[in-house]
């Protein structure tokens, strides 16, 4: 189906969306500080872009939509990406750590992180932390600046992201949950951290907020759903002022840009140096075809293999301190790896030949 | 285009992983344990494993390969599901059908009933390790008889592509999966009988471990959603509650609709079935304890929970591994087994039945003849459930080998294409009807929770609760004022009621409050349990709690105690002390002192305003206050003491909380009271030096006031209290008696000696170094040289390295010096400084052997060989230090290894194995149990010989660091000093470490002193145990060990008999009795250091010839033993002998008369020593076997353990 049609399609959709109520799609973007990897730190041809941070990026694995977005958005630097996000984790590693020790928590984080070969650390941290609140946030503090410096050692450089907002659902843990006080005091630091170390910011707090008064970004309230990550994708891509070719369409959500339409939304890109324009659409319902799907399902399997080698099933007997037991399986983790890069070489392949077609 | 994409993926993955394969050819060798390519292959790639059946590959694998790291492979049996069933033996009047097996289910892990009556069942084909370049498919089966006769006719995969499902629940229009790291729903949206809507309920889950995923789903009475994790799974799930971090062994309490996740009970090594009975109460397995069935209420905390600092015992310890828990219940099963537990012993095949008896607020545990054995090795029951027919289903994984990490995760021998359910009958008995119930109209489904079958009660809660509260309240709402008005209320009906209100979130306070008035106990504690959780909506929540606390019954209060944690107010503390008015027992102590513990935010402040008036009397207040970690309540409980108000069964907590938290002027009350003569403190100054020296070796503190005033006993006659006096001035670095101590240490020998001499070290200052540097030097007692050496080494350890060369010189050849070696070996730096010294002189080759033996067993497996270790071996071997060939060599090859494993299976003699294995200088029994008696700090190894083939046994007793089970992990502190301890984890607090050392014993580390705490790889058990036997006894004792849990004599036998015995070994008592004494007046005055521990045989027998044996006025060749009887429920107990000849027996210190071979007593509550003299000459049995009567068993047992 031509894609543009399938536009036209979209636009009359959210015509009768009920959408109107309100002063426009996601208009209240603020994207005011909302700053990307394009504007600031650019990337090089064939950059390593690790993502590390909590369930914020490991839930994206199963849909591999930030990933799509960033390869597919700078598809001329033909990236490789790494999702090294893992639930409940913070800035110590929290989550990583495992039955023996050393390494301790934060040992494992470093280790992965040194493991993977950033060239480019998106960094989402503070979703678990803020809980602490005003008690936690100099233990925080010095956590993120401790990475920080983790990240620069290794020569990469890095982009931090805010937590996410609540995203309520009408009826859905109302007032919200007490942990989200807390949102802006640590955003806050982050952000603070930015602008002293000259980071760029991912602020997705007031989008991601709109989005989800309007669409259903999220199941639970507290992670993103799938469109939850196309929505979040689009705004990336449209800030950075990136193609979304042709449509970002999924389970439950779609998005695409098409300046045009009476639903045209924008905002400013901005890191003090420069700005830029972006506009997005969004929707609530399918379309039939994206094209989208068979670049993701290669990257959905690529990272369930990289998954497989960094995070294994069995990691007390292969790798750690039971490994004198299964430790003769371990170059079995290796072959997960190699798979992983032969699919990286798969994926490469069909940005030049393949995608959009 | 997507089809030729993922075609073409397939096509990438496969030539990269013949590239792989090729760059990699020698690793893969190594991966599949065989060095034939075609068994590589077998073993390693789908594409030909799937054309290949598993017996076929095993064939091939046996003719073209030598065995290498096999076990026979004769273990392999007919997996024909016709010949397996001639093996499942049931009890008379019982039969066993095939329900289904493999293609129609395959790896069945856990299955779960729905309200149609059909099986759910995840199996996983993955398990135990997914596979490079496969995509793992296991699958949830739904499987159904759909004609009723008890096979079932239908297999619907309901989903596929899974990533090892270990647990499974049908619920909420679909089904909860577990998905490794994540809980998943799946539904099926269209009807067409599979999953098309997938979404991630919760995730974060740990993968670290195969077999502690999370698992076990189940629905609670209350609706909330419960499932287990074990040991080494670290699990992270963000709810919008927060984070729930669980590292370790628990239970999970989860809500879906609110996702409210919860760690409800901590700990159990691989905490498997998961249970409630009638009454809301829930009950675990342990897959990798060893504790039976365990009583698991809210807060409970078992073995190996992280960082515990009180632990609850299952209700019988000793028993082998179980999975799975299910209780009988409906109608088909005869009226006798109604009730009763089964679970099963994955390891023998066989699945065990337990009968519960209520004992105080909680339950003691009988075991019954089992539901069924069998001696087919691939039968693996992991689940068993009642089903809608009211027949026992089992849910057989059926493996030849376990999976588990011992045996390679790509052995050709992993079964993971099969898998069978079993179904299990009453011949002759009708099966229970299943109701119509998913379309039933509301009143239709209240009135099915009338029904006795615990699987259709829950399955209509369930649904109840699916159809949510809008439609089921109003109608609940009329059905229980009808049930409250009827004459003949039917207690059990309403608490029904009552859970289906709390699982739609909904309060009822009218049938509440009438079943906390409930005339049953049980019904009366599950309402404190829902009171508990809906406190926030009561405002009478308080007071109904405190009078709960008072209630008749101990589940009650243990229900109250538990439910006022949560009030968080002032005042709950004491409601909850008020429980100690009445009748304490484990469960509610265990459960009183969390409670205080949790409330202490609400208490402490106030008792400090009001100290002397806060607590309703002394027993509250002790209590309270010992179970805190302050030293303001250490202050509070010496105040208590000294006006003689704590009462006695608290009085080795407060002398514990003294020496834990006590201050100056707290510690100086105890040595006030050790000073007091002709009291009863008198009798306690030992306890109280005791505790001083903990106070001051944990945490340095001394009585505040004139603490000189312990040299009076000095001199005491009394060694240990002299011994104790002695320390504590050295801990005390008390002045102006150096020299007393100095000379004490040339004086006197032994304990006294080696309390002088640590004195000495503990000034730790220069003075002392130069008395112990003198003592070091050639012109001392050997001994007295070596012993002052390895102290000064604990402070100053360059100054040993320059003495230790003259030390070692001049010893005579017969002088021990493994300790001044050791004092080197256990610190961090020793090693190297060690080496480095002996690099540059020789010393005679006696003492470099010494050296290397010192090596060997003070060294950590992870030292073993690091680059000092291996300097300080050249250096000793440079003075002659050569190891002696073992007469049983250690280091053998994996051929060495088979031909030992063939010659075990074919010549070995286990019950000479046995004989070894009980032998004092094997030391076996010093740290591994049999059936719960024995050491603690190996694993009991009951029923090893059915877990472990026998080439792995080989390898463990060889390199036991190549083999630490779950819950063995070896910690290691290294103290600020540089000391490293190594050992079990017992517990940590804030204040303390608590390791179990390799000699079994407890070792205290100060947190203040702790450098760091690692867990590490390796052993407590030392290698080389086995070095000095015979090869014929080795391979005696590895049959012995092989044989351990097999059908046959080295079974533990289901009766209850008496494990562990102390023995009279001699002493003043043996004198006494060789001049003529009656043995029974003797006995009143034999010290506790007369009597040594002996254990039972598997069999359950004491060999006579193993014992000391006695002179008496009676004659040569009397045995004095002694075990220990507990009655729980007062009444006749009977235990029986095998002859009635030849013994007389003492219960506690009165005779007991026996009638034949059997004593019966009238007991009240109590742990009783009970005593046989047995003479030789008359008594015709070569070993003792004391069995407790079957009806004996419901009020009294052996006390087990070491």
């Amino acid at each position: 189906m031509n894609v543009r049609i399938i536009v036209l399609i979209l636009a009359g959709f959210l015509l009768s969306f009920g959408a109107c109520s309100t002063p426009g799609l996601l208009s209240e973007f603020n994207m005011d500080g909302f700053v990307t990897a394009d504007s600031v730190p650019g990337f090089q041809p064939e950059e390593r872009v690790v993502l590390l941070g909590n369930s914020l990026f490991e839930n994206d694995l199963d849909h591999g939509w930030l990933e799509y977005g960033l390869i597919t958005g700078w598809a001329e630097y033909q990236l490789t990406v790494r999702n090294l996000g893992w639930s409940g984790d913070t800035v110590y590693g929290e989550s990583r750590g495992t039955y023996t020790r050393p390494p301790d928590s934060w040992g494992h984080l470093a280790g992965q992180l040194e493991d993977a070969e950033p060239d480019i650390v998106w960094i989402a941290y503070g979703g678990v932390e803020m809980a602490e609140g005003e008690a936690g946030l100099e233990r925080f503090n010095s956590g993120v600046n401790r990475l920080l410096d983790k990240v620069q050692e290794l020569g990469a450089r890095v982009v931090l992201i805010s937590p996410l907002p609540y995203l309520s659902r009408r009826g859905l843990y109302e007032p919200e949950p007490p942990a989200y006080e807390n949102l802006d005091l640590y955003s806050r630091t982050l952000s603070e951290i930015a602008a002293a170390r000259q980071i760029p910011w991912l602020d997705l707090r007031t989008p991601l907020r709109a989005a989800s008064r309007e669409l259903e970004v999220s199941d639970n309230g507290i992670h993103l759903n799938e469109n939850g990550y196309i929505q979040l994708t689009c705004l990336i891509l449209a800030g950075s002022n990136r193609p979304i070719s042709p449509v970002l369409q999924g389970k439950g959500g779609f998005c695409f840009r098409n300046g045009d339409t009476p639903h045209e939304l924008s905002g400013n890109v901005s890191n003090g140096s420069g700005t830029g324009q972006g506009s997005v659409h969004a929707g609530a319902t399918g379309v039939d075809d994206s094209g989208s799907d068979s670049l993701r399902s290669l990257i959905v399997e690529k990272n369930r293999l990289y998954f497989q080698y960094y995070r294994p099933i069995n990691r007390t007997y292969l790798t750690g301190f039971r490994a004198y037991e299964q430790g003769n399986n371990a170059p079995e983790l290796e072959q997960f790896r190699e798979l992983a890069e032969e699919l990286d070489r798969e994926i490469k392949e069909y940005l030049k030949t393949g995608f959009g077609q | 285009m997507k089809k030729g994409l993922i075609q073409r993926i397939a096509r990438r993955i496969e030539d990269r992983l013949a590239f792989i394969d090729r760059r990699q050819k020698s690793l893969a060798i190594r991966l599949w344990g065989c060095r034939n390519p075609v068994c590589w292959l077998w073993g390693g790639r789908t594409t030909l494993c799937r054309n290949v059946s598993p017996l076929s590959g095993l064939i091939l694998f046996l003719s073209v390969t030598p065995l290498a790291a096999q076990d026979a492979l004769r273990n392999i049996p007919d997996s024909d599901p016709e010949s397996q069933i001639e093996m499942l033996h049931v009890p008379e009047g019982f039969e066993v059908n095939l329900f289904a097996s493999e293609p129609m289910v395959v790896k069945p892990i856990q299955m779960n009933w729905d309200a149609e009556g059909r099986l759910w069942v995840a199996g996983s084909s993955s398990y135990p390790q997914p596979k490079p370049g496969e995509t793992p498919d296991d699958k949830i089966y739904i499987l159904e008889d759909t004609n009723g006769d008890g096979v079932a006719d239908r297999s619907t995969v309901f989903a596929d592509g899974l990533l090892m499902p270990t647990g499974i629940l049908p619920g909420d229009g679909g089904v909860y999966v577990a998905n490794a790291t994540e809980m998943i729903h799946l539904k099926d949206t269209d009807g067409d009988g599979r999953a098309d809507e997938r979404r991630i309920v919760l995730s974060g889950f740990g993968t670290a471990d195969s077999h502690h995923l999370i698992h076990t789903f189940r629905w609670g009475p209350d609706g909330r959603f419960y499932f287990n994790q074990a040991i080494y799974i670290f699990s992270h799930v963000e709810t919008p509650w927060g984070v729930r971090r669980l590292e370790g062994g628990g239970t999970w309490r989860f809500q879906p609709e609110t996702l409210d996740l919860e760690v409800y009970t901590r700990g159990l090594v691989n905490p498997w079935g998961l249970r409630f009975d009638r009454w809301g109460e829930m009950f675990l397995t342990d897959g990798a304890g060893g504790q039976g069935i365990n009583y698991a209420f809210p807060g409970a905390t078992f073995t190996a929970a992280p960082g515990a600092e009180r632990t609850l015992q299952g209700l019988s310890p000793g028993q082998p591994k179980h999975s799975g828990l299910e209780v009988i219940s409906g109608t088909h099963f005869p009226e006798s087994w109604r009730g009763d537990w089964i679970t099963n012993d994955y390891r023998a095949n066989r699945i065990n039945r337990f009968r519960l008896h209520e004992e105080g607020s909680g339950y003691r545990s009988e075991q019954l003849e089992d539901l069924l054995w069998s001696d087919h090795i691939a039968f693996r029951p992991i689940d068993v459930t009642v089903g809608p027919d009211g027949a026992i289903y089992v849910a057989d994984w059926y493996n030849p080998i376990i999976q588990h990490g011992e045996v390679d995760f790509r052995d050709p021998r992993r079964d993971q294409e099969r898998g069978r359910i079993w179904r299990i009958t009453a011949k002759g008995e009708p099966g229970s009807e299943w109701p119509e119930m998913k379309d039933a109209a509301v009143p239709e489904l209240f009135g099915l929770l009338e029904r006795p079958e615990n699987l259709v009660r829950e399955q209509v809660r369930q649904l109840l609760r699916e159809r949510g509260p809008t439609v089921v309240l109003p109608v609940l709402e009329s059905w229980i004022s009808d049930q409250l008005d009827s004459d003949q209320r039917n207690e059990q009906l309403l608490l029904e009621g009552l859970w289906v209100y709390q699982s739609l979130d909904a309060v009822s306070e009218q049938l509440l409050y009438a079943l906390l008035d409930a005339e049953g106990h049980r019904v009366r504690s599950a309402a404190v349990r829902v009171l508990s959780e809906w406190q926030e909506e009561l405002e009478a929540a308080g007071p109904l709690l405190r009078r709960a606390a008072a209630d008749r019954h101990p589940r009650v209060r243990l229900e109250a105690v538990i439910g006022l944690r949560n009030l968080q107010a002032s005042g709950a503390v004491h409601a909850a002390l008020s429980v100690l008015d009445q009748p304490m027992d484990r469960w509610l102590d265990f459960a009183l002192w969390q409670t205080v513990r949790e409330l202490t935010p609400w208490w402490l402040e106030e008792w400090r305003a009001e100290p002397d008036s806060y607590f309703a009397n002394p027993r509250h207040a002790s209590y309270a206050l010992k179970s805190v970690t302050d030293p303001d309540a250490v202050s509070g409980l010496a105040k208590l003491y000294r006006a003689g108000l704590v009462p006695e069964e608290y009085v080795q907590d407060v002398l514990n909380a003294f020496a834990s938290h006590g201050s100056g002027s707290d510690l100086n009350l105890l040595l006030d009271l050790a000073l007091e003569s002709g009291s009863l403190h008198a009798s306690r100054r030992g306890e109280y030096l005791t505790a001083l020296l903990q106070a001051a070796e944990r945490r340095g503190v001394r009585p505040a006031q004139n603490p000189e005033r312990i040299l009076r006993w000095m001199d005491d006659p009394e060694e240990p209290l002299r011994s104790r006096a002695i320390r504590l001035a050295g801990a005390w670095k008390l002045e102006g008696i150096r020299d007393v101590l100095a000379e004490l240490a040339v004086r006197t020998q032994d304990d006294l000696q080696a309390a002088a001499l640590d004195a000495l070290a503990a000034y730790g200052d220069e003075e002392t170094a130069g008395i112990l540097e003198e003592f070091s030097l050639d012109g001392s007692a050997p001994d007295l040289q070596i012993r002052a050496a390895s102290r000064l080494a604990s402070f100053d350890l360059d100054r040993v390295s320059r003495l230790v060369i003259p030390i070692l010189r001049g010893l005579p050849d017969e002088a021990d010096a493994s300790d001044l070696y050791a004092a080197f070996l256990s610190r961090s730096e020793g090693t190297r400084l060690l080496a480095e010294v002996l690099e540059e002189r020789e010393i005679p080759a006696v003492r470099a052997v010494e050296g290397r033996r010192a090596m060997q067993r003070y060294l950590p497996w992870d030292r073993q060989n690091d680059f000092d270790a291996e300097q300080l071996k050249r250096a000793l071997e440079a003075s002659g230090g050569v190891l002696p060939p073992e007469r049983m060599p250690q280091d053998l090859s994996d051929q060495q290894v088979n031909e030992l494993e063939r010659e075990v299976r074919t010549v070995s003699d286990p019950s000479e194995g046995e004989r070894l294995f009980r032998r004092g200088d094997m030391m076996c029994l010093n740290c591994h149990a049999i059936g719960g008696a024995g050491g603690l700090s190996g694993p009991d190894l009951s029923s090893l010989g059915t877990s472990a083939p026998t080439d792995q046994i080989i390898r463990a007793v060889l390199n036991p660091d190549h083999s630490v089970k779950e819950g063995y992990e070896l910690t290691s502190v290294i103290r600020s000093n540089g000391q490293i301890t190594l050992g079990t984890l017992i517990r940590e607090t804030p204040d303390e470490v608590v390791l179990r050392d390799a000699a079994d014993r407890e070792v205290v580390i100060p947190s203040e002193q702790v450098e760091s705490r690692d867990i590490v790889s390796g052993s407590l058990m030392p290698a080389g145990l086995t070095a000095g036997l015979e090869r014929e006894e080795f391979i005696d004792l590895i049959g012995y060990l092989s044989q351990l849990g097999e059908p046959g004599e080295f079974r533990l036998p289901s009766e209850t008999v008496v494990r562990r015995w102390r023995v009279l070994a001699g002493g003043d008592p043996l004198s006494r009795l060789e001049s003529g004494e009656d043995p029974e007046v003797v006995l009143e005055s034999v010290p506790e250091s007369a009597w040594r521990e002996a254990y039972s045989t598997v069999s359950g027998s004491l060999p006579l010839d193993e014992l000391p044996q006695l002179d008496s006025a009676e004659g040569p060749y009397v045995h004095i033993v002694r075990f220990d009887l507990e009655v729980t429920a007062e009444g006749s107990v009977e235990f029986i002998l095998p002859s009635a000849e030849g013994w007389r027996v003492l219960i506690g210190q009165n005779r007991a008369e026996p009638t034949g071979n059997r004593i019966s007593a009238n007991l009240e509550l109590g742990i009783y020593p009970v005593t046989l003299i047995v003479n030789q000459q008359t008594y015709p049995e070569q070993s003792l076997k004391i069995q407790l009567s079957d009806e004996s068993g419901e009020r009294a047992r052996f006390l087990s353990g070491k």
